[in-house]
């Protein structure tokens, strides 16, 4: 490689690039399933397909990109009070194609708290979590979120089979290297960790923890914010 | 509260991809909005708010050439063409708060990430504007600059919003700072530090302890910040004003150049570089800052006539009678500077004079001595010319005479001036300086003939003198060493404390590797490495 490449510029304006490309791409998508009148419901439907993956391929590389400065001590969250109602209720508009015709549904049950973060981080976070939870859920996938301490706990909980028995009830550091590989959703996993960890108050430092869910009896990925 | 409307917004969207701003324009005319102007860049932006108001401004951040979004927030809020109680939405590729940091005082409304959906813009828009209708009371107090209302709406609308209660503190903080109310701004930041580390609350503090002229304090408070948050771009600006103020001029720069790292577009920001850089003699940085400064200030709200004259004044060092390829080009470019400030702002006296001199400076060093002295010339009708010349002007005057070799008439001016009253601490800064310089060209000169001479030992001396009055200035520095490593090559006495004053002379000295001076410090440093062998 020639030297002199600052291969953190060249990632985030090439990532840029391509999410300029990806949004055209989402937009145009979206207006010709809401605009055609000679498309038929199953060709609307792969549409909205279509827009999912779009949206996750999106979602992936910008994940990418914060994995890579985090590596290179190029990323410091940005705290900023955040109203965790709004925050969740705008996560979930986002993902509304995710479950537009699927028979499950996707809400905020609860979240009336404050909370202290990076939004563009956390968001990315929650992104990714909601795409694994629709690989699993059966028809109940809820945001909620409750204060712990002066942190906040956000939850996605849903009503599918649950964390792998060796995951429950584990805190994100002490999810082994090995157990993530063999999982799916172990990169989602490693990569929440690694933003919540990031977020710091005083003494305390945040975490993920998997339980399994009390209301619903699937999994429940919970994020501490300090 | 009433729902929102859209029909009755006007909506301005910024964007340099066609296929965006038609998507946009598609979005919002499916909200309900009818009155919809899409344009392409800042200039276009800023010529629409002009026009009219609107309520909306969906803006992209990355525009590619010129202004990006939030310089153009920047723009319109600074000329109040855009009131505090319309709605301005960055639109931005990336999900990473990094060019957010940058906002040194005007943040947007609202961010939104690319790619969206229209349910996404709706959300969002949909609840800015429930935001905006609430904070309404506060946001037009501000608008109309009315303190005490303003802070009474702080103080009513908190406890009825509890989703935005940070925001309006945040605001109430910044509201108290201003009106100078430092104790209650201070009361109620430690109030939110209590609880946690938020960051504006640390920068409110440590403004509050600069405010009080407590640089130490307030230098502890920003550091902090600079080490939680490598791109919290504000927190280093302060920082350096600190650094200054505490007479670190070289902490600073480096600081300024930090936060320039993260932040490069920022008029002031280049600025306050250049200054630094200028202090501390480091002409290469000074030139490039105020290059930048120049160039991004174009069609901005920061333009202003210090970038063009800094710029031809920086490009000084480069400007000799040899007339290389180098200085020429640096010739050309500080008599283009100079020419269009006075274009940009013609009919100010004031900059006429300052870049008059400038020019004559630029002609003597480039060895027009005769284009120099017309410029001179021509400064001192201007000069006579003005009907409020005061000191600061006299001074500027001088120093075209300093550099034309009239030291007695530069002397009369400063003398003139002094006694003319008015003298501020600039001016009379700026007079000190004036002073030692014709004091250290004096010397300079007379070192110079007395080395000719062959008198190398006087030389020294002569050397020796001017440094114990501009002890890092460069010209002096080089040939001070010069002629010591003379004398300790004809001296063998001399030759121990010739070593050990050049050893000293080195340390100050720094030449960046495309100064053109580096060649001549070149040669002596290798000159010293080889007498020291």
């Amino acid at each position: 490689m020639p030297s002199g490449i600052d291969l953190a510029a060249f990632l985030g304006s090439s990532i840029h690039e391509v999410k300029n490309h990806l949004g055209l791409a989402i937009h145009k998508v979206e207006s010709l399933r809401d605009t055609s009148t000679t498309l038929s419901d199953s060709d609307k439907s792969e549409l909205l397909d279509l827009q999912n993956v779009l949206a996750l391929v999106n979602s992936e590389l910008v994940n990418t990109l914060l994995v890579f400065r985090a590596q290179n001590q190029l990323l410091d969250p940005c705290i900023e009070e955040v109203w965790v109602q709004t925050f969740l209720e705008d996560i979930v508009a986002s993902m509304q194609p995710l479950v537009t015709g699927k028979p499950y549904s996707l809400a905020v049950e609860g979240a009336e708290v404050e909370g202290y973060f990076d939004g563009a981080m956390l968001k990315n976070v929650i992104q990714t979590a909601l795409f694994n939870a629709t690989r699993y859920a059966n028809g109940i996938i809820i945001l909620s979120a409750w204060k712990r301490g002066s942190g906040v706990v956000i939850a996605i909980e849903d009503d599918g089979p649950g964390f792998p028995p060796e995951l429950e009830n584990k805190r994100g550091e002490e999810i082994e290297h090995g157990n993530v590989q063999e999982q799916n959703t172990g990169l989602g996993l490693w990569f929440a960790q690694m933003i919540a960890q990031l977020h710091r108050n005083k003494e305390e430092k945040g975490f993920i923890e998997l339980k399994r869910s009390t209301k619903f009896g699937g999994a429940s990925l919970q994020i501490f914010i300090p | 509260m009433d729902p929102i409307n859209f029909a009755k917004k006007r909506v301005l969207i910024v964007d340099d991809l066609p296929e965006a701003r038609v998507g946009v324009h598609r979005m919002m005319r499916d909200f309900g909005a009818t009155e919809i102007k899409a344009v392409s860049g800042g200039k276009e932006a800023v010529e629409a708010l002009q026009e009219q108001s609107y309520d909306i401004v969906l803006c992209d951040y990355n525009l590619g050439e010129g202004k990006d979004g939030q310089q153009i927030l920047e723009e319109v809020r600074y000329n109040k063409l855009l009131k505090n109680t319309a709605t301005f939405v960055l639109i931005t590729a990336e999900n990473t708060t990094d060019m957010v940091m940058g906002a040194l005082e005007y943040a947007p409304d609202s961010y939104v990430t690319k790619p969206f959906t229209k349910g996404d813009l709706r959300t969002r828009l949909i609840k800015l504007l429930e935001m905006k209708q609430l904070l309404h009371p506060l946001d037009s107090a501000i608008d109309k600059g009315d303190l005490a209302a303003a802070l009474k709406a702080c103080d009513v609308l908190a406890p009825k919003a509890k989703e935005y209660a940070g925001k309006i503190l945040r605001t109430k903080g910044q509201l108290l700072f201003e009106a100078n109310m430092l104790d209650e701004s201070e009361k109620l930041y430690q109030q939110i530090l209590s609880r946690r580390e938020m960051p504006w609350a640390l920068l409110g503090l440590g403004k509050v302890s600069f405010a009080r002229e407590d640089y130490a304090a307030a230098k502890d408070y920003f550091e902090k910040l600079t080490a939680q948050n490598q791109f919290y771009v504000p927190a280093f600006d302060w920082l350096a004003k600190c650094e200054e103020a505490l007479g670190d001029y070289q902490a600073a720069q480096e600081t300024i150049q930090k936060a320039i790292g993260t932040s490069p577009k920022a008029v002031l920001r280049q600025m306050e570089l250049a200054r630094l850089a200028e202090h501390n003699q480091d002409e290469v940085i000074a030139e490039k800052a105020y290059k930048q400064s120049v160039n991004l200030g174009k069609d901005s709200c920061y333009k202003n006539p210090e970038s063009y004259l800094g710029l031809a004044k920086s490009l000084q060092y480069k400007v000799q009678p040899s007339g290389d390829r180098e200085s020429r080009n640096a010739t050309a470019d500080a008599l283009r500077a100079l020419t269009a400030v006075q274009k940009e702002f013609g009919g100010n006296d004031k900059v006429a004079l300052k870049a008059t001199v400038l020019e004559g400076e630029t002609h003597f060093h480039s060895g027009k001595e005769e284009d120099g002295k017309k410029c001179i010339a021509k400064a001192e009708d201007i000069y006579d010319g003005m009907d409020d010349a005061d000191a600061s002007d006299a001074v500027e005057l001088a120093k075209g005479f300093i550099v034309s070799g009239d030291i007695e008439r530069a002397e009369e001016l400063i003398e003139e001036a002094e006694a003319e009253g008015g003298v501020n601490d600039t001016i009379a800064a700026d007079i000190k300086r004036v002073k030692l310089r014709v004091e250290n060209e004096s010397l300079n000169n007379q070192g110079v003939e007395l080395f000719q001479a062959g008198k190398v030992k006087e030389a020294v001396a002569a050397f020796e003198k001017a440094l114990e009055i501009e002890s890092t200035d460069k010209v002096t520095l080089l040939n001070a060493i010069q002629v010591s490593l003379k004398l300790a090559e004809k001296d063998s006495t001399a030759k121990k404390t010739m070593m050990a004053n050049c050893k000293g002379y080195f340390k100050v000295l720094k030449i960046r590797p495309n100064d053109p001076r580096k060649e001549r410090f070149q040669t002596l440093k290798d000159m010293y490495d080889k007498m020291r062998k």
